[in-house]
């Protein structure tokens, strides 16, 4: 008896040395489906018209640039098979070999890229950057050579052509519908379903390689409580809004991850209209108490990023019954929001604003009216550093002349300081972004862009029974 | 001559099937001594034979006549020789040549065969008599692999209590493939360790690695269209060169010492250009995923197929001291499962047996450290990455067990890639792992486990 149970203590101690939970290296799990609640409607996935970090997180997980800034700040090809090739003012790109589209596999050609790069003309945020290219016949001169070849023609010599087509809004398009089936490059393929919900699925020919979960689903925006609970109740796998109801426990286990993100807000007065003179401007920018907006998830700042200089800003006692519009889309709440906590401080100093909530169609063509008084612009860098988001903001707040005139020189501090420095729009703050989600959920961050980093996104591996 | 050559040319078949080191030393030793023979006129050849080797070596006799005897054929066909005989004589300073031509011998192939480090080392010299003049010279090494062994001495069977680790600082990190290689045949072994854009050839230092060479990646090879988010990679020894391949590439890579200086170039075999070289096969990467196939071309195993989708593959096969054959066939699925078929016996009365264990990572490297038929295989643990990690050595037993010899203490970076061959050139096998840095910079440590 007693052999018979030191013989089974031995064969349990063995076991015990083979099965015990270990530490170490094995790569994220594969597979999974990810259900989130969109934060905000979705309208068409355009890298060009990227406004809102939800925009941003699904045009990354899509598309795909020529090139991509790295952490380190090197330029590496992603579409492009190599560097470019510069002679004078010449550049070519050549295509990655096999790259594929969405939607089929097609292999991606020069003829999308041309087409891709020509569209963003029509882009606020994306056309100042064609400032780099030369222009021939009023377009960007950029023509395919062959199928796998384009040719880029620099506006002068000595422009980074690798650095401006890593861009954000020149990622490439590839075709289809970008209100239900944009077709890109990028990790996911996504399917739109027109009331602002998006399914995102593994396209395993990415470039940058596959991502690790199968699907992410972002169920159209709901309100507050409905998203809070659908979230508890394990329909929805995070939550913009809240960990839980009434401020309880989570019943799952439940992690947040937040970031205060580089995409600063601003508010760009109209100085064709009743905001021409400085002193009535001055005594709106000192009636706004940025303070004030941090229930909207505004982080107060004065400056566009850390290494830029606030902008001049007039500043005059407010002047009691000047009557203002603010245009805001219906479909950007926190902007309503926003918009709304400033008509309040305004109020107090006896400034009217009338908050006006418009459709995507109607906001554009009151902007383009000049039917506005405010706006708020929220300004996307499309590249690290500080000259792109001096000219990001230039581009936001309606300057596209000034954005377009500044690339050529992108990377010179001291005007990128003045730019800021000239900038006619005030800071409001930064964004800040902040999701409750299921704990086993691994490698989520959200970058300064405010992206989350879908494509890098798994599942904590569960304990497999030994056999 | 030339019967002779044909009489080396009629054993070739049997040369290029040699699977053990004695048949692979007898077939080097047999072209040597033919190749030195062009000089010599006719009559009688003596060849002798000293063999310089530790007293405790079981059977050092034994070893002349299974190394001599393919020499012995090929010199018997040679119609200028007489006789052939194998002599042993003219010790203690009497000057061997002038004694065999006194002993009435035409030529002497005097031959000495010693043991040096890992490696059996034959050393011969031809002369003629009449006159004392020594026509050629060569010298052949010779793994000492088991059936050499059988004559030299195995080494002490590994106790769980006699594992040494020790580690050394490689020069860089991110590493994704590792192989063990005489790039230069010069009997000292070479570490190939590859990463993205860069290959290092290394070289064990006692303490520390040389620097070789660093060879960058050619800018011409053709990048991957889709390769998988995490970057793979893996390399195999093969002769006096690695083979490996990245997946950031769409090719296989060779890796040789040219002149002393490393160079990559793009590889013409043996596996697929889509295939990635494997201990035992060749592999393809699943679709957008960091694992493998099952399907395996080029097996050497009996079947073309893993049993299931891998991050890592070994098979070997291995004799046991008493020449029972084994193969140990091993992989890590991606789900941490460490997975193994061992196949004992020779057909058709094979048993096969399979063994499993789950909470293992990527790394896998698989030798028979002690020679005794039973392999030991080198493992890293299931986590995620920047968690650390721990290295095991796993005994895999041919009646399918595995069974934990030794495991590390928990290291904080993280173990991706491992590989088995003699790093220190001493003969005996090591099973070598790369921890990377747990920050992700500085400079990845090398593991050495025997």
């Amino acid at each position: 008896m007693d052999r018979a149970l030191k013989g089974a203590a031995v064969l349990a101690l063995a076991l015990s040395v083979l099965i015990s939970p270990a530490r170490g290296a094995l790569p994220p799990r594969h597979g999974g489906v990810l259900t989130l609640p969109a934060p905000e409607p979705l309208g068409p996935l355009d890298p060009a018209r990227v406004e809102t970090s939800f925009e941003a997180t699904l045009a990354d997980a899509v598309f795909d640039n020529l090139y991509e800034v790295r952490p380190d700040g090197t330029v590496e090809a992603v579409l492009a098979a190599g560097p470019p090739t510069v002679e004078g003012t010449t550049a070519r790109v050549t295509l990655r070999p096999g790259a594929r589209l969405h939607g089929g596999g097609r292999d991606l050609q020069a003829r999308h890229v041309v087409r891709s790069l020509l569209r963003t003309t029509s882009s606020a945020q994306a056309s100042w950057l064609l400032g780099a290219f030369a222009s021939e016949s009023g377009r960007p001169a950029i023509r395919e050579v062959d199928a796998h070849t384009i040719e880029l023609e620099l506006a002068r010599r000595g422009v980074r052509v690798d650095l401006i087509l890593a861009a954000t809004p020149l990622a490439i398009v590839g075709g289809g519908d970008l209100r239900r089936r944009p077709l890109g490059t990028g990790p996911f393929s996504a399917r739109l379903d027109g009331h602002g919900g998006a399914e995102l699925s593994i396209f395993r020919h990415a470039p940058e390689g596959a991502p690790w979960i199968d699907r992410v689903v972002f169920t159209a925006a709901r309100p507050r409580d409905d998203e809070i609970r659908a979230y508890e109740l394990g329909r929805l796998d995070g939550s913009w809004q809240g960990r839980s109801l009434y401020g309880r426990e989570p019943s799952r286990p439940a992690r947040t991850t937040e970031a205060t993100v580089g995409t600063p807000w601003i508010l760009v007065p109209n100085r064709a209209r009743v905001l021409h003179d400085d002193e009535t401007w001055g005594g709106v920018v000192a009636s706004i108490d940025r303070n004030r907006l941090a229930r909207v998830g505004l982080v107060p700042r004065r400056t566009l990023n850390a290494g830029l200089p606030a902008p001049r800003l007039p500043t005059a006692a407010p002047r009691a019954g000047t009557r203002l519009t603010m245009p805001v889309r219906e479909d950007r709440p926190r902007e309503l929001r926003a918009a709304e906590a400033i008509a309040g401080m305004l109020d107090e100093r006896g400034i009217v604003l009338t908050v006006e909530r418009l459709s995507a169609e109607r906001y554009e063509r009151a902007i383009a009216r000049s039917q506005w008084d405010l706006r708020i612009a929220r300004v996307r860098p499309p590249l690290p550093g500080r000259g792109p988001m001096a000219g990001a903001a230039l581009a936001a707040a309606g300057q596209t002349d000034q954005a377009r005139a500044l690339v050529p020189t992108l990377g010179e501090p001291e005007v990128a300081n003045q730019t800021a420095e000239a900038l006619d729009a005030m800071v409001l703050g930064h964004e800040h972004i902040v999701l409750h989600h299921r704990a086993d959920l691994r490698r989520l961050s959200i970058d300064v862009l405010g992206r989350l980093s879908l494509a890098e996104l798994a599942f904590a591996r569960t304990e497999e029974p030994f056999r | 001559m030339r019967t002779a050559l044909a009489a080396l040319l009629s054993l070739l078949p049997a040369t290029a099937l040699a699977q053990t080191g004695v048949e692979s030393a007898g077939a080097a030793l047999a072209e040597a001594a033919v190749g030195s023979c062009p000089g010599l006129e006719a009559g009688a050849f003596a060849v002798r034979v000293a063999v310089e080797l530790p007293d405790d070596a079981p059977d050092p006799g034994g070893l002349v006549p299974a190394l001599l005897e393919p020499t012995l054929v090929a010199l018997r066909a040679d119609p200028r020789f007489a006789a052939v005989h194998l002599a042993s004589f003219g010790r203690d300073g009497v000057d061997p040549p002038r004694l065999a031509h006194d002993l009435g011998y035409a030529a002497l192939l005097d031959v000495t065969i010693r043991r040096d480090g890992g490696a059996l080392v034959i050393e011969g010299a031809t002369w003629r008599t009449d006159d004392a003049t020594r026509l050629a010279t060569f010298t052949r090494r010779a793994p000492l692999d088991p059936s050499i062994r059988r004559f030299v001495g195995f080494p002490a069977l590994l106790a769980d209590d006699a594992i040494s680790p020790r580690s050394v600082r490689l020069p860089g990190n991110d590493y994704v493939a590792l192989a063990i290689a005489d790039l230069d045949r010069d009997g000292r072994p070479e570490i190939v360790a590859a990463r993205p854009g860069e290959v290092h050839v290394l070289r064990l230092a006692g303490r520390r690695v040389a620097i070789v060479g660093r060879a960058p990646i050619p800018t011409t090879v053709p990048r991957a269209p889709s390769p998988p988010r995490r970057t793979v990679g893996s390399a195999v020894a093969m002769g006096d060169r690695v083979v490996l391949r990245i997946s950031e590439y769409d090719v296989g890579l060779v890796v040789r010492l040219v002149g002393g200086v490393p160079s990559v170039a793009v590889a013409d075999g043996p596996c697929e250009a889509d295939r990635f070289p494997m201990m035992g096969g060749c592999a393809r990467l699943v679709v957008g995923r960091d694992f493998f196939d099952q399907e395996l071309t080029h097996a050497i195993g009996p079947t073309a197929e893993a049993p299931a989708h891998f991050y890592n593959y070994v098979f070997a096969r291995y004799e046991a001291r008493d020449g029972v054959p084994t193969s140990y066939e091993a992989i890590v699925m991606p789900s941490g499962r460490l997975s193994l078929r061992v196949r004992t016996g020779a057909e058709p009365e094979i048993e096969e047996r399979a063994a499993a264990a789950v909470g293992y990572g990527t790394a896998l490297a698989m030798s028979d450290l002690d020679l005794d038929g039973t392999a030991e295989l080198l493992v890293s643990h299931a986590a995620l990455a920047g968690d650390g990690d721990q290295l095991s050595l796993i005994r895999a037993l041919p009646r399918g067990a595995l069974r934990v010899m030794w495991r590390s203490e928990p290291v904080p970076g993280s173990v991706w890639v491992a590989a088995a061959g003699d790093a220190d050139g001493d003969g005996a096998p090591e099973l070598l792992a790369i921890e990377e840095p747990a920050s992700g910079r500085g400079r990845a440590a090398l593991w050495i486990v025997r």
